[in-house]
């Protein structure tokens, strides 16, 4: 048998085996799509297609919004300096105050210690406070009642 | 020739349709070639149900691809090459499960068996030493013969030039002669 006839019959062999399904040589295990396999496929195409055409998320407005920030950033930075400076005034303040009324002895009246705490504004620093605590404790007390309820 | 002619055309006028936003015109391509789609799967994989899933998956991605197809080769060209490349890819992932080239059986002898069982066991032989050759030789071996014995069809599918796949064919060959030397003979002789 010759090489040549050897592979004539190897082709044949092979294309009975491997050949298209509607190949009149193929006949060895051509198999036919399930019943839903065409419906499987357009579920999932169509299931593309839909989140292909649904709109993307909203850009950040960052036009609009980089005014806004540096406004904020700016009142962030004068607000922190206004702060360090009146802590150091206070500190210095008081410092001063108290060492005063201490040089006073033991006769200091409640009328120096009285005479300190206006120079330092403390009365108004308890209303700042009450006046921040009020409408924190409010909302606070709304959330919680808006949860239970 | 004809029909393939028809085919081709279809398959043109689907595809400009389904690009411009008809997406139920897919179905009509699904259903044009799921069968050769399939049936290449399974001379791939050899399963069932596998083979349906990878060409599930190659019809997914057929359309997710569809705007990036330009219609330089016939759409058919195009599909067959990105399902073969997909189902080359998933038996790497999950490789089928295969005897050693060694180790797949020649036929019994056939003269004790009926013509039918004979052609069966012949069959069967013939397939599991394609699929123990190692892959390049396999795939190549599977598309020329899925393709009709067209070599250009084979190496578009491949995506390697013709002359590659007459080499890896010819080596496909020799290895198969080794090892149904047997079968070849009784064959020719007509015994079977």
């Amino acid at each position: 048998m010759s090489d040549m006839e050897r592979d004539d019959e190897l082709d044949r062999m092979l294309a009975r085996n491997f050949g298209p399904p509607h190949s009149r040589a193929a006949h060895a295990e051509s198999i036919e799509p399930s019943s839903g396999f065409a419906a499987g496929v357009m579920e999932r195409v169509r299931e593309e297609a839909a989140a292909a055409a649904a709109p993307g998320p909203i850009r950040f407005p960052w036009r609009r919004a980089v005014p806004g920030i540096c406004m904020v950033v700016l009142a962030v930075a004068v607000c922190a300096t206004l702060l360090i400076f009146a802590s150091i005034g206070v500190v210095h303040l008081a410092s001063r105050a108290f060492t005063s009324a201490a040089a006073a002895g033991p006769q200091g009246t409640m009328a120096d210690w009285t005479g300190t705490a206006m120079r330092l504004h403390l009365g108004w620093l308890l209303i700042g406070f009450l006046i921040a605590f009020v409408p924190f404790t409010l909302s606070r007390a709304l959330i919680s009642g808006r949860q239970r309820t | 020739m004809g029909a393939e002619l028809t085919k081709a055309a279809a398959d043109r006028a689907d595809v400009a349709r389904v690009r411009a936003g008809d997406v139920e015109v897919f179905a009509a391509i699904v259903r044009r070639w799921q069968g050769p789609l399939i049936n290449l799967a399974y001379r791939f994989c050899g399963d069932r149900g596998r083979a349906e899933d990878m060409a599930q998956e190659a019809f997914f991605r057929a359309y997710r691809g569809l705007q990036g197809y330009r219609g330089d080769a016939e759409f058919s060209t195009w599909l067959f090459a990105l399902a073969t490349n997909l189902y080359r890819s998933e038996l790497r992932r999950i490789p089928q499960r295969m005897v050693a080239l060694e180790d797949a059986p020649e036929p019994r002898d056939p003269v004790s068996i009926s013509e039918t069982h004979e052609l069966r066991d012949r069959d069967l032989a013939v397939r599991r030493a394609v699929l123990a050759l190692p892959a390049k030789y396999r795939e190549a071996m599977l598309l020329f013969y899925f393709h009709e014995m067209d070599v250009p069809a084979a190496a578009e599918s491949l995506g390697v030039p013709e002359g590659t796949v007459k080499a890896r064919l010819h080596r496909g060959r020799e290895l198969l002669r080794a090892k149904l030397p047997r079968l070849l003979a009784l064959t020719a002789e007509g015994v079977v």
